[in-house]
């Protein structure tokens, strides 16, 4: 539900995949107006990604699309044939900022390199989120959540010690990035305000995804420690552990920081004659017996229901929760008081619910998010009203593929 | 230009740990004044946590607090005593943006809520951080790393199915909390210039991860089929055993499918058609990987992924820290900055995510604050008098 504290604000993106438009997505639900290029001969591989078996159009029924690309405007630009870049540099004249994803050299390549659209709209905040940044040897190579979770050092930190590196299946380092890309260009969107100045706002995804392991980095350059994966647990605190629970692939995750916390979690227990094991008595004793102590907690823990193991121990104030899965989260009283959940109706994929954005500013109203754009949706609408292209211009670009919303040669 | 964004802005900060510190640190690298508030005995429970210089546990050695308070003033100040509530209104009145995460209704109960300092200063803009949001029946459940990772539905994606799932490395949650939270911050600001008005913003971590990792919900609530816990990553294409390591041989697109077989030794592979998407590639994983095994193993991970980048095939290796620290493209850009602290000397850390301008250089920040390293300047910018912050300081509220 879009709040408009970026109203006005006029975003022109580039982006595709994952990463850039979860950032114009998180600006979009602040108010802002996006403009999604397309084209119809490439069309934002995202479309590609989670899509159902069958026939038809099934890059309008996307689910990775639809997710990232809520509440904003599309449209299709040839940027290879010169009217689409006249067409493009039109459109970034009167916005405020261009997005963009590609490794570096493509704007060049395709004639809107920062400095083209300066000079149709000097005050342009030129957003380049490459993946090594807009400078440097490595600015033109490419890559993806996967190889920069690799790189990033999430991977090496994730898991158990004795095992392979473990990782999440739900493209991690993309949205994380999103947040820290959206915070980047916000910063770059209030500079502009402020100064009338146009200028690149250079976000490195390797280089912003590092900045979340400054505390594991520092350990290095300052003790020399190579820090690895230590799965759920931490030298500073026991116990810390994820425990199985009733049912499959169910578990809780329990966290005992105090030896006040120590005492009411054996109270909730029931005081069994193992808690009184004084080596468990102490922060040092938990830590040193570990294991022997997860397995006690697991065989009680095996006979209950998750989710009220989780509340028991909430109860008696000791940080417990129960691992969610997509499928759950609707049920949740907490989360649908808080009014956590959107539906929305769109042509092809009908109307779903989706999992409203976490930033809420208060006091400022709340307006329906608008469905993710099918293919040059709004075409007519952007170009017409922003522009004022007549109808004829607009029918002569798609005379020649200029624009449309049927894709040309689809590939798988 | 970095810190031009939000210059002359005034941060008070009540954070503890990692979120709200960050969070500030974050306006601060734009250029913000943040006022760090901390409890006077014993401080930000991040002072407590390691990495700590040579491995000795004290408040001023701590690296996790050096780099999340990194550009900022810091005070203490005892908010549970009347004489130290009504001092903090009075930074409070001045200030533009105040960020809390300490538990709901701490402040509150301190007689500091939201409300009445925004009545105080109605333009200040309020970013509160709360484990599970101001309202709702979990309002007072308490949080931790691994409670938000089970709650914030990110374990429920995690690979190595055989095991009990494990939480992201390490602080990952709470700085990705901290970042929300400046976003939020920044719009505000955004919507103050305008408007004039101040806000406030409210963060419920939980619903942070949880909107992180909300594709896997938009994904279930369209097929029927969220994302949900795999076998680990081992095999082409995925993770393989190098000389000095472990590469990642990753395809998503097609055309970089092509590079990745190119890149091994096998570019027939990407004529066959069973294998142009990834489900036909899970299908044949054990042969694949056993074609390609010989090829990883007589190489290095640096010779890897340098061929691997140049010939657009999207691959990585697991990178230490050690490995992030030496990255030839962090020293090209200038990635690192070198911090001077009183107690810890020079300590090299990221620089801010990102830059204002293309390869724009980083400033060297100045360190974390000691325990109420700023206490004279501070108040006595409030319109104390010296003698004044001695009393407090002798009746130890300050």
């Amino acid at each position: 539900m879009p709040q408009p504290a970026f109203r006005g604000v006029r975003i022109l993106d580039m982006t595709h995949f994952l990463a850039g438009p979860e950032v114009t997505r998180h600006l979009a639900n602040l108010g802002a107006q996006v403009i999604k290029v397309e084209s119809l001969q490439h069309f934002d591989a995202a479309r590609n990604l989670g899509t159902p078996k069958g026939e038809g159009p099934l890059y309008e029924l996307s689910s990775t699309y639809i997710h990232y690309n809520r509440h904003k405007q599309g449209i299709t630009l040839n940027l290879y044939d010169p009217r689409g870049v006249k067409t493009f540099k039109e459109l970034a004249r009167i916005s405020d900022a261009v997005t963009e994803n590609f490794p570096c050299g493509t704007l060049e390549r395709l004639g809107v390199a920062p400095e083209a659209l300066w000079e149709v709209n000097p005050t342009l905040v030129v957003f380049r989120m490459g993946a090594f940044g807009a400078t440097g040897s490595w600015r033109t190579y490419p890559s993806f959540a996967t190889s920069l979770g690799q790189i990033g050092g999430f991977w090496e930190l994730t898991g158990y010690p004795d095992d392979l590196p473990s990782n999440f299946n739900f493209a991690g380092v993309d949205p994380i990035n999103g947040v820290l890309a959206a915070f980047a260009l916000a910063a770059g969107l209030r500079h502009r305000q402020r100064t009338g100045k146009g200028f690149v706002v250079d976000f490195s995804q390797l280089e912003a995804f590092t900045t979340l392991f400054g505390d594991a980095l520092a350990d290095y350059t300052m003790n020399g420690r190579v820090q690895t994966r230590q799965a759920n647990r931490h030298p500073g605190g026991a116990l810390q552990g994820v425990y199985p629970c009733q049912g499959e692939d169910r578990w809780v995750a329990i966290t005992v920081c105090t030896d006040k916390e120590w005492a009411a979690f054996c109270r909730v227990l029931g005081e069994p004659t193992w808690c009184r094991d004084a080596r468990f008595q102490t922060q040092e004793g938990r830590l040193g017996h570990h294991d022997e102590l997860d397995a006690h907690i697991a065989s009680w823990t095996a006979e209950r229901d998750a989710w009220e193991v989780a509340q028991l121990l909430q109860e008696a104030g000791i940080a417990a929760g129960h691992t969610i899965k997509p499928a759950d989260i609707l049920e949740d009283p907490h989360l649908s008081q808080r009014g956590c959940f959107e539906e929305i109706e769109r042509p092809y994929s009908g109307r779903r619910p989706f999992f409203r954005p976490a930033i809420r500013l208060s006091g400022l109203p709340r307006t329906p998010t608008e469905p993710p754009p099918t293919l040059g949706q709004h075409n007519h609408q952007v170009l017409a009203t922003l522009l004022g292209l007549a109808e004829e211009e607009l029918r002569s670009l798609e005379e020649a593929a200029v624009i449309g919303t049927n894709p040309i040669n689809l590939r798988v | 230009m970095l810190r031009e964004v939000l210059q002359g802005l005034h941060v008070l900060e009540v954070g503890r740990f990692i979120s709200g510190p960050f969070c500030a640190r974050l306006l601060a690298d734009c250029g913000a004044q943040v006022i760090k508030v901390e409890p006077p005995a014993c401080g930000d429970p991040a002072r407590a946590m390691g990495p700590f210089l040579g491995d000795k546990p004290h408040p001023e050695r701590s690296g996790l607090f050096l780099y999340v308070n990194t550009n900022k003033r810091g005070i203490t100040l005892d908010l549970s005593r009347p004489q130290g509530a009504a001092l903090f209104r009075r930074l409070a009145r001045d200030a533009d943006i105040l960020v809390d995460n300490m538990p709901a209704g701490t402040l509150e109960s301190w007689g500091l809520g939201y409300d009445g300092l925004r009545r105080l200063n109605p333009a200040l803009i309020v970013v509160s951080i709360t484990d599970f949001g101001l309202s709702g029946p979990h309002k007072g459940f308490k949080g931790s790393q691994l409670v938000h990772a089970a709650m914030g539905g990110w374990m429920s994606s995690n690979v190595m199915d055989t095991r009990a799932p494990v939480r992201p490395g390490g602080w990952v949650i709470h700085y990705v909390a901290g970042v929300a939270a400046a976003l939020g911050a920044m719009t505000a600001v955004f919507h103050r210039d305008i408007t004039g008005e101040g806000i406030v913003v409210e963060l419920s971590q939980q619903e942070v991860m949880l909107e992180v990792g909300s594709a896997q919900f938009t994904a279930q609530m369209h097929t029927g089929v969220g994302v949900t816990r795999s076998p680990g990553s081992l095999g082409f294409p995925g993770l393989l055993p190098c000389r000095d390591g472990w590469v990642g041989l990753n395809a998503m697109s097609f055309r970089n499918w092509a590079n990745l077989c190119k890149l091994v030794g096998h570019p027939e592979l990407s004529e066959e058609p069973d294998l142009a998407r990834m489900a036909g590639r899970q299908a044949r994983a054990a042969e694949l990987t056993a074609m390609v095994l010989p090829w990883s193993e007589s190489r290095g991970k640096w010779e890897i992924l340098m061929d691997g980048l140049k010939q657009g095939a999207t691959v990585g290796f697991v990178a230490t820290t050690e490995d992030i620290a030496n990255f030839p493209i962090h020293e090209e850009r200038g990635f690192f900055v070198e911090v001077a602290h009183p107690e810890m000397g020079k300590v090299k850390l990221p620089g801010p995510p990102f830059r204002l301008g293309a390869g724009a250089p980083h400033t060297s920040p100045t360190p974390a604050p000691t325990l109420g390293q700023h206490n004279n300047e501070v108040y006595q910018e409030a319109g104390l008098s010296q003698e004044e912050v001695e009393a407090m300081a002798q009746e130890g509220t300050i």
